[in-house]
């Protein structure tokens, strides 16, 4: 599976899979990073990653340029029938106009990346989906089933390993359980914040802590069933 | 892969042997330094007894556990299905948003209490 990462131009983000780079609210202007690229490249600016905008309108600010014409089709054709649900994410359009955005540097990446915060909470994913199949922009190919089957919903957060925590605290090893559950409640409470990347890294501590106490766990057992049959079964219980 | 393995191996021996009867199942290293009970203590002879059909013997030996399993199931079946509808979000944040997974926590450390009174 191929990796991905991106940059707020302060932190490095990832690695992601193209899946999980679909819910990352990634902009034509992130910095994105995969095997096979020599340096941080605007996201709009790679082959690969155009699928993404698929499900994304591109930023307002293009409509002064060349493709100027393109982009009012589109207006017109998304006020046709815009409900509720379209409003939030031409707003999120809205906010990426006011982020500079003419030489995508790592100094602008923080506004933008602010600016994604902010409308990552309202933004439903499915408004989105929607105005790019409308638009035909791009590939339709991502513009597909998963988003489709929930609209206006907020995107789900990262896996939290709530139910693996809890699984192992409850089977192995209490304290790697506990300290799973609490990155687990933080995966949720970050998320619905607006802080995706940090519900990330709440996400990957969880699965760290779990992780660790399952093969700690596994392997304890192991080597305590090998003591046994070796020793002969002295023990009780 | 190495899950299921380890599932069907468990169901297996966990449904053969009563673990408070053999000496190969492995004790909760908690009970064995301090005498005190931590809240997974009984889970493998619960176990057991679920694979027997013996839900009583079961819920003597771990509740919580026993009770937690219908929650486990259900999370791990919301973490399963990946494009997940509007409805079952709601029951998904609902039972396993921010404050059902603090609830879950007061639970536990709660359950660890109260059973060594």
């Amino acid at each position: 599976m191929k990796q991905y990462y991106f940059t707020d131009g302060q932190r490095r983000y990832g690695p992601f899979t193209y899946e999980a780079l679909q819910e990352q609210n990634i902009t034509h202007q992130t910095l994105v990073w995969y095997p096979g690229l020599d340096n941080w490249t605007p996201a709009g600016e790679t082959e690969e990653l155009q699928s993404l905008f698929a499900v994304k309108p591109p930023p307002l600010d293009n409509l002064g340029d060349t493709p100027g014409q393109e982009a009012s089709d589109r207006e017109e054709s998304e006020s046709g029938d815009s409900g509720p649900g379209q409003q939030p994410s031409r707003q999120g359009g809205a906010k990426d106009q006011k982020a500079p955005s003419h030489e995508p540097g790592p100094g602008q990446a923080p506004q933008r990346a602010a600016a994604q915060s902010q409308t990552t909470g309202r933004q439903g994913l499915q408004g989105s989906a929607s105005q790019g199949q409308q638009a035909g922009f791009g590939g339709n190919r991502t513009a597909g089933s998963s988003f489709q089957q929930t609209p206006g919903g907020p995107p789900t957060p990262p896996k939290s390993w709530l139910v693996e925590s809890i699984l192992v605290t409850l089977f192995c090893c209490l304290p790697f359980g506990i300290a799973g559950i609490v990155n687990a409640s933080k995966v949720e409470s970050r998320f619905h914040a607006g802080d995706a990347p940090g519900a990330e890294r709440a996400s990957s501590q969880a699965k760290k802590w779990t992780q660790t106490g399952f093969w700690i766990g596994l392997i304890a057992g192991i080597i305590y069933v090998l003591a046994i049959a070796i020793g002969g079964g002295s023990s009780y219980y | 892969m190495l899950v299921m393995l380890l599932v069907a191996g468990g169901i297996i021996i966990y449904g053969m042997f009563d673990p408070a009867q053999t000496t190969f199942f492995p004790p909760c290293p908690f009970r064995e330094l301090t005498g005190l009970k931590c809240p997974g203590c009984g889970s493998q002879r619960a176990i057991h007894h679920l694979l027997n059909l013996n839900i009583q013997a079961a819920l003597s030996h771990n509740v919580a556990m026993v009770l937690s399993i219908p929650y486990i199931i259900f999370g791990a079946f919301l973490d399963w299905k990946k494009p997940i509808s509007k409805t079952w979000r709601k029951w998904r944040q609902r039972l396993y948003g921010e404050k059902a997974i603090y609830m879950v926590l007061f639970l536990i450390l709660s359950f660890w209490v109260i059973r060594n009174i």
